[in-house]
């Protein structure tokens, strides 16, 4: 009984060894959106601070390709999900852009467009890769290892919200520290965008942040001396 | 039964000693003694070269045999990690147009037996410098229009730099030059032009220009008297004082970008003196207001003023806020210590200024005495080797001592000369430029 027991026990080790099969993955290629390890997955795009005077911008959206580059062009293209606002051709156009041969990376151009209906109201687009021919949606996540060790994100979809009107945008915190401009206000930011003459003033360089206390604080000087007071739309005086 | 197991073992033991035996293979060589020779000219040393000349040196050995072949290589490399070397020549003496941007680079020269493989190498620093690396830099005015003029060391002369290198005319009126070289980053080097009209700015190895008239100030209609610059707090700030304002912005530690507009006047009610005190590689510097006749000071990647208020030891002691005396010209004497030229009344004083850390701790003052008008005086420049001064007043030279304010004459231009500059060559600091006008 005993023999027949380790046999049995013997036997079943032996067979429960089996050659492993190795599984490769069969099917299209994939386009992911992607974003750095600290950025985030949605945006606000204001055209106040855009410094195009043909009522259209365009904001460049990341992709890359999960799959191995092949030596022939291919289409892609992003498409607008059924939760958007924005309405497209009216609020946005995505254009059918080409993966130009052995490349893994492209620029995707998300071309807005300034409608009088922004001034007022903010509108949403939700965009994700359109599969076609050649691309499926790709696998998200992390990736780890890229070029700079990088930890990049795919995304499944990227949010823009876009709009005409003045919000605090977020580096005003970095204009806080450095310039000490205080609570934002439209105003105050308008006045800042004539100083600097530039719209976007988040192109502003660390020199400018240095010496934007002082660079401000002139400008209003200059401006006060001139036309007197400078009032916001809350009813207070503009001070840096 | 052990028996048998210990037997067996030692048997099987045996077997696998005897399997393991090889037949070694024949060891037949026969033994030669590989000849000793090296390089005996140029040992480690440093080339200095200035760009595009040709680099020629003519290499001595020991114990070269004729009837051997030999092989040479010069090689050159940056002074980086991540630098790899570059064959510029096989000969074994070198002649070599250096085409090498400025900057500093290791020069390698090997020479190998062919028939052994070995080998012997030699590493040289190479500095190739600019065609303005060593000499003074001078602001002068010719027929109403100003121009740049360098003296090289070797000798070289060379006028109306700025218009023949740039292809471009520079009508201002020149002011002053100013040239600015941190140890830590010499590859920063600039020359600061003023003129009447304006600041710009010219990379010191090659007076290309890096930054035109006007582009660092938002407002500049003009510029009057004496200026000053300096790259300060480990490179983290550029100060700048013109019109007797004073002015930041980051230095190149913060961006490689960094001669770009610098800030509007700092605020407060001051005429600042044109000369940065400092305590050098410290993170606060120290400026003299002539108005309020009071020390300030501007700490790292600030745009405000600070003002201390400490009193001083020395000579007589000094509240930092009341000094109460009018600086006229100023110079380093140590990377801890400054000598200023001061004017009350109807006396000229030799101040000590001296730095415990941030701070100024000690000012020495002494009335200058033994020379006899003091009403004409153009220039001053201190020693960095010991504490005197050197003051020009009309065609005379006189040396100060800062110690006691004691001077005497040691050189006089023929009567009718006046004297516009003085400049203390700091390295080696033996000897004193004067420029008449």
């Amino acid at each position: 009984m005993k023999y027949i027991l380790v046999t049995i026990s013997v036997l079943a080790i032996l067979f429960s060894c089996q050659k492993d099969t190795l599984s490769t993955y069969q099917g299209k290629e994939a386009i992911a959106l992607y974003v750095g390890e600290y950025e985030a997955d949605s945006t606000v795009f204001s055209f106040v601070f855009s410094e195009s005077l043909t009522g259209r911008d365009t904001f460049f959206l990341k992709l890359r390709l999960q799959g191995a580059p092949k030596s022939v062009d291919r289409k892609v293209q992003l498409e607008a999900l059924n939760q958007s606002t924005a309405i497209e051709n009216t609020d946005f156009v995505l254009p059918e852009v080409v993966l130009k041969a052995d490349s893994s990376f492209l620029l995707y151009p998300v071309i807005l467009l300034n409608t009088e209906r922004i001034e007022r109201q903010q509108l949403t687009l939700l965009v994700a890769v359109k599969e076609n021919e050649f691309f499926s949606r790709a696998a998200l996540g992390l990736s780890f290892g890229q070029v700079n060790n990088t930890m990049d994100k795919s995304l499944g979809t990227y949010k823009i919200h876009i709009n005409n009107f003045y919000t605090e945008p977020h580096y005003w915190v970095d204009f806080q520290y450095y310039g000490d401009v205080g609570e934002y206000s439209r105003v105050k930011f308008q006045f800042m965008q004539k100083v600097y003459e530039i719209k976007d003033l988040s192109k502003l360089s660390r020199g400018d942040l240095y010496n934007m206390g002082l660079r401000l604080r002139k400008a209003l000087a200059d401006y006060e001396a001139e036309h007197g007071f400078l009032i916001d739309e809350n009813n207070n005086r503009v001070e840096f | 039964m052990i028996r048998n197991i210990i037997k067996y073992n030692l048997l099987l033991i045996t077997i696998l000693m005897i399997v393991g035996c090889n037949k070694s293979f024949d060891q037949q060589f026969s033994r030669d003694d590989v000849s000793y020779f090296s390089i005996t000219y140029p040992m480690d040393t440093t080339i200095n070269i200035i760009r595009l000349d040709t680099l020629k040196i003519g290499p001595t050995f020991t114990g070269l045999k004729s009837s051997v072949n030999y092989s040479y290589e010069w090689t050159v490399f940056e002074n980086s990690s991540s630098s790899t070397p570059r064959v510029i020549s096989r000969d074994s003496n070198l002649q070599i147009k250096v085409d090498q941007l400025p900057g500093k680079y290791y020069l390698t020269f090997s020479v190998k037996d062919e028939s052994t493989g070995v080998k012997d190498v030699k590493l040289y620093n190479l500095n190739v410098n600019g065609n303005f690396y060593e000499g003074w830099f001078i602001a002068n005015n010719k027929a109403g229009k100003g121009q740049l003029s360098f003296i090289r060391d070797d000798g070289d002369l060379m006028f109306n730099t700025l218009e023949t290198i740039n292809e471009k005319s520079y009508p201002e009126k020149a002011l002053q030059s100013i040239v600015s070289v941190e140890s830590s980053s010499v590859q920063y080097a600039n020359v600061f032009y003023f003129t009447n009209k304006g600041v710009s700015v010219f990379d010191a190895n090659t007076l290309y220009e890096k930054v035109s008239q006007n582009a660092f100030f938002t407002q500049l209609s003009g510029v009057q008297g004496k200026s000053n610059y300096v790259v300060c707090h480990f490179n983290y700030d550029q100060l700048m004082v013109v019109n007797k304002e004073l002015r930041a912005n980051i230095g190149p530690i913060m961006s490689s970008d960094f001669l770009t507009t610098f800030s509007e006047r700092i605020e407060g009610d001051y005429e600042m003196f044109p000369f940065a005190f400092q305590n050098v590689g410290g993170m606060s510097t120290h400026y003299y207001d002539n108005k309020n006749k009071r020390f300030v000071t501007i700490g790292f990647g600030q745009r405000e003023l600070g003002y201390p208020s400490t009193t001083t030891t020395g000579s007589t002691p000094f509240k930092l806020s009341n000094i109460g005396t009018t600086f006229m010209f100023a110079d380093y004497n140590s990377s801890t210590r400054q000598v200023v030229i001061t004017s009350d009344t109807n006396k000229k004083y030799i101040y000590t200024i001296n730095f415990s850390g941030d701070n100024i701790s000690r000012i020495d003052a002494y009335p200058i005495q033994g020379i006899a008008s003091l009403n004409n005086i153009m220039a001053f420049a201190a020693s960095s080797e010991s504490l005197i001064g050197f003051i020009a007043d009309g065609n005379k030279i006189y040396r100060v001592e800062a110690g006691t304010g004691a001077a005497k004459e040691i050189y006089a231009f023929p009567e009718g000369t006046e004297i516009a500059d003085l400049q203390m060559y700091k390295r080696p600091n033996k000897s004193i430029g004067a420029g008449t006008l």
